[in-house]
């Protein structure tokens, strides 16, 4: 087919110039809409009977279920039938489902069974909605048919294996249905001869939309979709992780159904919450044993018992005595406790039938403890994680008490067993503690999140600890008053900062942080004069106080105000104070003499703030009677009354040249009026809630930046010309009270509740440092041997060389002829090693950049290399080889064949090995001189991009396309741990900590850390990027990473540097 | 700071289409009247010229057909059967079509055709690929001419606002946020966007915000230059919205 354009909206076929893929109705259309409506616009259905889709025509509707709307239609041609047509009616991407659909087809149409629907066709209606054509079956949702015809146990159990069949013959031509349930098995004929047809086969997965999502869609509107079948691997994964034992599940449910007349969860209880409900629920929640249940139905349980020709007490006796196993193993939350396969349900269902044993049996201790560790895990909402603490915590502590019951005799054994476990213990807590931190530290939530690291044990204390540590507080400088503290004021010179606590004024150093002065009173707003010689004091005593600022000594007293007094100003010439007071004036004195000059009358409230204007003509006020008000000083007239949608302004400041008001209020909300017409633009919105609460707002000296601090803890910097949130700082564990740019412009001062005062860098960056100069996707990473330098290889043919020290790019290697894919230093830190598409190896010198060899003889592209421990041969992998040379004289030592694709070499820490990972899933262990094969480790399903030897070399780690990393053990090649957390199928790249202990993994777009011995997930050290190449830094202090697939062209280096304990926390 | 000047903007378009220029100077031969004749001219070719390119007039024909219709109305002041209550630009002009080409039927026998006449330039050949590529069948002249011009208004309201956003906003925000235009799943998650540009998920949601606010407002904007009431705006896109439906 021709490459054509579709809209991304609609799926219709662009034709003609219409820009950025979408089609002239969906442009249109947009214009149409309402503001309001612009994220969810679906045409209304018009499809109806007597209309065509298609060549089909519409008869009527026979149905309406989660996904759209049924309706039986004629075929007009190739040849005439009924059909049934199901329009989709969710807001989905018509296109994909479409083409996802004519990719599925092929293997749709082998499917060729009497109990399943075949489905004929899928195409978009005019509206622009995919729709599906299918045979048409008349029949009855199985369990209405079981009912209605009053089938009795055995022979409810024989039609379900009738439909095991069926769905056991579409999992052998690798069609899954993914969403059985009664309504998709349509059963006709007489209870003689009942025929099953499964329906909707291959539909679930050209819509794709994992289920869940589509419960998400209904929260909106109607309910729809049915969660009672729906495995827990669909609830929450992404929709891949989806295998048969998922329609295992959903066949499991039925199964239960046809006979207890329910299904194990309840619908309306799963549909009273919203999706979490419905995941925690499927999750979490073990069904009732079909038999406690017919107890339960207790009224129910005699017309359920009649539907199946019995009596109520035989039912549950037979669903007692082992019949009731079978749905429960078919149910199991986790997919590995399953039926394997429908076929392997089918043969227990046989069994049963036969009076044979049956494999299911009844639940275990074991998994009755883990169902109940992992409802907990969900109350915590930690997940995997905690499980497998608290697993372990649960298992060896009933271990430990077993052991201690028989064993009471070798005392000492014990004694050394339970340090054992409760070494096992700590570490798992670590882990749980640094996890928790991180997911806390996404959630802004600081305080729990440095409570938890605070706890860590030091010895056990890595990177993602020490990232984290500095993640949550990138501040230059803290300065701690160990009291909580309200009010700070910076100086003009920038060199001194006055804060208010409980002790009094405190006037630190700014550089230093020492304490100059302590004046002894706690007032409620401070200001600096104009020439820094005085402080400017509002207080609770109603008093305006004018302070020696290097004395300490009161200078003066000025009484007037009958409120506490929450802002003071000096004017721009020094000459007037401004004071904003809770009895709602505000009041000019005169600086110098402290004559009160004037009352300015107008708030219907508390004035919580007042400024002047950077020449002093003005004076602007904001106050929690919802307005902002511009007042003249000269002759006290009140210019202007804004009205700040019903919020309270606690924050208002004029911007240096003094065309703008920037004000910041209670729920949030920073805006920024014209001074002129106070007109303005909101710069946030705020959430509305009073934890958002604006506190305080300056801008930059130069008027380009705004900086904000407010009762979220956060500061922000924000560009009040385009309303953009620059930058945003985490550290302080308590509201932040006020903010102040340095004189510089490149330094803010904050200060927070908690009594911390902090000094932050404008641009410092919580991502990490970024050195940019690639021009196409760099493909992998390594560090020098001493630390200095990170050389690159990337998609544009080049190697480069950076300082890390300096983040700078030191020289870029030129000579490839294709992207380089992979790199390795010599151990000497000399050289370089890379491989290119250019079906080349060259070696480099790192000093001069020059090429030093060239090596031919692949010939394919040359996706791996690496150098053997003491530097004298290089392996290669390419498309169908591997080959070692040696690397002085660039000769050819070995040709290793029985490869194909290989992605990943390695050479063992003792030299005398190669490990080779390759498309064909399989490591194998080389012999380094003879080129014999060792051995081959097998159990990854999908291409192996990654092999590496931990330090020792005792261990093999490996990454590959099915998503996991496996660590083996070298000495027998068995599969010690399958990591698994990356949500996205790929490992492309992997790296290990110096130390052994830590691994750190790059997916499509994540990079993760993981704890080595355990497999345990630590960190999402990026959440939004992935990386195809990463990099530990001798040290252990640094990684190194490329930003993925779809990421910019950068390297990011991720520092986990502790911070100069001299002057931080 | 930016926003403020939108507001206003809104009420403002309708003194000074130019459509309804056209109308209030219908009578005379004002050079107003001329000028915005023309200008409504040139924008508005292509549909013409894809109604006669649907009559099956050739490339040359139809080229030909549409310097001297224009050449026709503009100096014989064909408007003088305008109401302006129910006037449309997009009607009057096919109406005005149709008197035309009767006319030059009997006007071919006589003398040769067009007569070599250029009012305006018109660029064939993007013309021609458009129509090429599309090529819905069975559309009527009168449903191309439709199509065409809803596609023109569009295009035009599109080109506006990547133009001025390119001029206020960096273009590198532009180039994501665009896309953003009409939600869909397809779209790269705000947050993604957000951390590519260095961006808050805030700061993209109302750039996307203010991005569509000004598309449907230059879209108005637009077809307001063809009607003659702001009550017909409306209309206007809908009748537009259907001729781009079949």
């Amino acid at each position: 087919m021709d490459k054509q354009n579709y809209c991304k909206k609609c799926g219709y076929s662009i034709s003609g110039e219409t820009p950025y893929d979408l089609c002239p109705r969906c442009l249109m259309n947009l214009g149409l809409e309402n503001e309001a409506d612009a994220t969810s616009n679906l045409s209304p259905a018009i499809e109806g009977p007597g209309t065509f889709i298609g060549h089909y025509k519409i008869l009527e509707q026979i149905g309406e279920g989660g996904m759209g709307v049924v309706y039986l239609a004629e075929q007009q041609e190739p040849i005439k039938r009924k059909v049934a047509l199901k329009i989709v009616k969710l807001g989905m991407d018509t296109l994909q489902v479409v083409s996802r659909f004519r990719s599925e087809q092929q293997m749709l149409a082998m499917l060729d069974h009497p109990n399943i629907a075949q489905v004929f066709d899928a195409g978009t209606t005019d509206y622009g909605r995919p729709y599906f054509v299918m045979e048409f079956v008349e029949g009855m949702p199985i369990i209405d048919y079981c009912d209605t015809h009053k089938l009795n146990v055995a022979e409810r159990l024989k039609l379900f294996l009738q439909v095991c069949r069926a769905v056991q013959h579409a999992h052998q031509k690798g069609v899954l249905h993914r969403d059985i349930k009664p309504s998709n098995i349509l059963v006709s004929g007489d209870e003689n001869a009942p025929v099953p047809k499964i329906i909707d086969f291959g539909i679930a997965k050209a819509i794709r939309q994992p289920l869940i999502e589509q419960m998400a869609i209904t929260e909106r509107g109607q309910m729809l979709g049915t969660p009672e079948y729906m495995s827990p691997e669909q609830a929450d994964m992404a929709y891949q992780d989806v295998d048969i034992r998922s329609d295992v599940y959903s066949l499991g449910v039925v199964l239960y159904e046809l006979l207890v007349g329910v299904p194990p969860i309840d619908g309306k209880k799963l549909r009273q919450g919203g999706i979490n409900n419905i995941r925690k629920i499927i999750h979490g929640e073990e069904p009732q044993t079909p038999s406690a249940r017919l107890t339960d139905l207790a009224n129910r349980a005699k017309e359920l018992a009649i539907k199946r020709r019995t009596e109520p007490q035989t039912l549950a006796k037979r669903l007692k005595k082992e019949l009731e196993w079978i749905p429960l193993k078919a149910m199991r939350k986790n997919p590995q406790d399953r039926y394997q396969s429908v076929s392997a349900l089918a043969e227990d269902v046989s069994n049963y039938l036969e009076g044979s044993a049956l494999v299911a049996g009844p639940q275990t201790r074991t998994y009755k403890i883990r169902i109940f560790v992992r409802k907990h895990a969900a109350l915590v909402g930690m997940g995997a994680l905690l499980f497998v603490i608290l697993i372990t915590g649960l298992i060896s502590t009933t271990t430990m008490y077993l052991r201690a019951d028989t064993m009471r005799t070798t005392a000492l054994k014990e004694r050394q067993f339970a340090e054992d476990q409760s070494e096992e213990y700590r570490r798992l807590l670590y882990i749980y503690k640094v996890a928790l931190a991180d997911e806390k530290c996404r959630d802004q939530d600081v305080r729990s999140a440095r409570k938890l690291l605070k706890d860590c044990p030091e010895d056990l204390r890595n990177w993602e600890w020490h990232r984290l540590d500095y993640i949550l507080d990138m501040s230059l400088m803290t300065f701690d008053l160990s009291q909580s503290t309200w009010s700070l004021a910076l100086s003009h010179d920038g060199n001194r900062i006055a804060s208010v606590s409980m002790h009094g004024i405190t006037i630190k150093d700014t550089n230093s942080g020492i304490e100059i002065l302590t004046i002894n009173e706690s007032p409620m707003s401070l200001a600096f004069s104009r020439d820094d010689q005085q402080l400017i004091s509002g207080g609770f005593d109603h008093k305006v106080k004018v302070w020696d600022s290097a004395t300490g000594e009161e200078i003066m007293s000025l009484s007037g105000h009958e409120g506490r007094i929450k802002s003071v100003a000096v004017s721009p010439d020094g000459k007037q104070i401004v004071s904003g007071s809770f009895d709602k004036t505000i009041k000019l004195w005169d600086a110098s003499s402290g004559r009160e000059l004037r009352t300015l009358l107008g708030h219907k409230d508390l004035v919580l703030q007042v400024a002047y204007s950077p020449d002093g003509s003005r004076i602007v006020s904001g106050s929690s009677d919802r307005t902002v008000r511009v007042w003249d000083p000269l002759t006290g007239k009140q210019l202007k009354n804004i009205p700040m949608d019903d919020q309270a302004i606690i924050a208002a400041t004029y911007s240096p040249d003094g065309k703008y008001i920037a004000v910041g209020t209670g729920q949030g909300m920073i805006k920024i009026l014209d001074a002129e017409t106070g007109q303005g633009i909101s710069v946030t919105s705020g959430s509305g809630w009073d934890q958002s609460l604006i506190t305080s707002l300056a801008f930059s000296p130069d008027g380009n930046r705004l900086v904000s601090g407010g009762y979220d803890q956060t500061v922000r910097i924000w560009d009040p010309e385009t309303g953009d949130e620059i930058n945003m700082f985490v550290g302080h564990a308590g509201e932040v009270f006020g903010v102040a740019f340095m004189p510089d412009g490149q330094r803010i001062v904050s200060g927070a509740i908690d009594g911390q005062i902090k000094i932050w860098d404008v641009n410092a960056n919580r991502q990490g440092i970024i050195l940019v100069g690639h021009q196409n996707r760099v493909r992998h990473l390594v560090f020098s041997q001493d630390g200095k330098f990170l050389i690159s290889s990337g998609e544009e043919n080049t190697v480069k060389v950076w300082d890390v020290l300096q983040a700078k790019e030191i020289r870029t290697l030129r000579g490839h002829e294709g992207p380089v894919w992979k790199i390795a230093p010599s151990p000497d830190g000399k050289r370089i090693v890379s491989c290119s598409r250019d079906q080349t190896i060259r070696i480099w010198d790192l000093e001069s950049g020059r090429e030093v060899k060239k090596i031919l003889g692949h010939d394919h592209t040359v996706n791996s290399v690496a150098i053997s421990p003491d530097g004298k041969r290089i392996v290669s992998g390419s498309v169908d080889s591997v080959k070692v040379w040696d690397a002085s004289t660039g000769e050819l030592l070995i040709s290793i064949a029985g490869h194909k694709a290989v992605h990943a070499v390695a050479f063992s820490p003792d030299g005398k090995h190669i490990a080779v990972g390759d498309g064909d899933r399989t490591i194998r262990i080389w012999d380094a001189l003879t080129g014999r094969e060792i051995m081959a480790l097998s159990g990854h399903t999908s291409v192996i991009c990654n092999v590496l030897f931990t330090p020792d070399g005792e261990r093999l780690v490996s990454g590959a396309y099915d998503g996991t990393i496996r660590i083996w053990d070298y000495e027998t090649g068995d599969q010690v741990m399958t990591i698994l957390g990356h949500k996205q199928k790929n490992i492309e790249s992997l790296a290990i900590s110096p130390d052994g202990k830590r691994i750190v993994s790059g997916s499509f777009s994540t990079v993760k850390i993981w704890d080595a011995s355990t497999g345990a997930e630590l960190m999402t050290i990026s959440p939004e990027h992935g990386a195809l190449g990463l990099a530990f830094s001798p040290d252990g202090k640094t990684i190194a990473g490329t930003r993925g697939r779809l990421g910019p062209n950068d390297i990011i280096l991720w520092s986990s540097v502790p911070h100069d304990s001299a002057n931080s926390k | 700071m930016k926003g403020a000047t939108s507001n206003h903007s809104k009420k403002a378009h309708f003194r000074t289409t130019h459509w309804s220029v056209v109308l209030a100077a219908r009578t005379a031969s004002s050079p107003d009247y001329r000028d915005a004749l023309i200008t409504l001219c040139e924008t508005y070719w292509f549909p013409i010229y894809s109604y006669l390119r649907r009559q099956e007039y050739d490339v040359h024909e139809a080229k030909d057909h549409v310097q001297g219709f224009f050449a026709t109305i503009i100096e014989k002041q064909g408007l003088r059967s305008v109401n302006p209550e129910k006037g449309k630009f997009r009607s009057y002009l096919l109406g005005a079509l149709k008197h035309y080409l009767a006319d030059a039927r009997d006007r071919d026998k006589a003398q040769k055709r067009g007569g070599g006449i250029k009012v305006i330039s018109l660029n064939i050949k993007n013309c021609e690929n458009q129509l090429n590529m599309e090529s819905r069948n069975g559309l009527s002249p009168e449903q191309q001419y439709d199509r065409s011009w809803a596609l023109n208004i569009l295009q035009r309201a599109i080109k506006k606002l990547e133009i001025e956003s390119k001029s206020t906003c960096k273009s590198q925000i532009f180039n994501y946020i665009i896309h953003y235009l009409i939600p869909s799943e397809e779209n790269v998650p705000h947050r993604v966007v957000a951390a590519q540009l260095n961006m808050s998920e805030a700061a993209i949601k109302a750039a996307i915000y203010r991005l569509r606010r000004r598309y449907r407002e230059l879209l108005k904007d637009e077809i307001a230059q063809t009607v003659s009431s702001e009550k017909q705006v409306e209309e206007e896109i809908q009748d537009l919205f259907v001729a781009l439906s079949r």
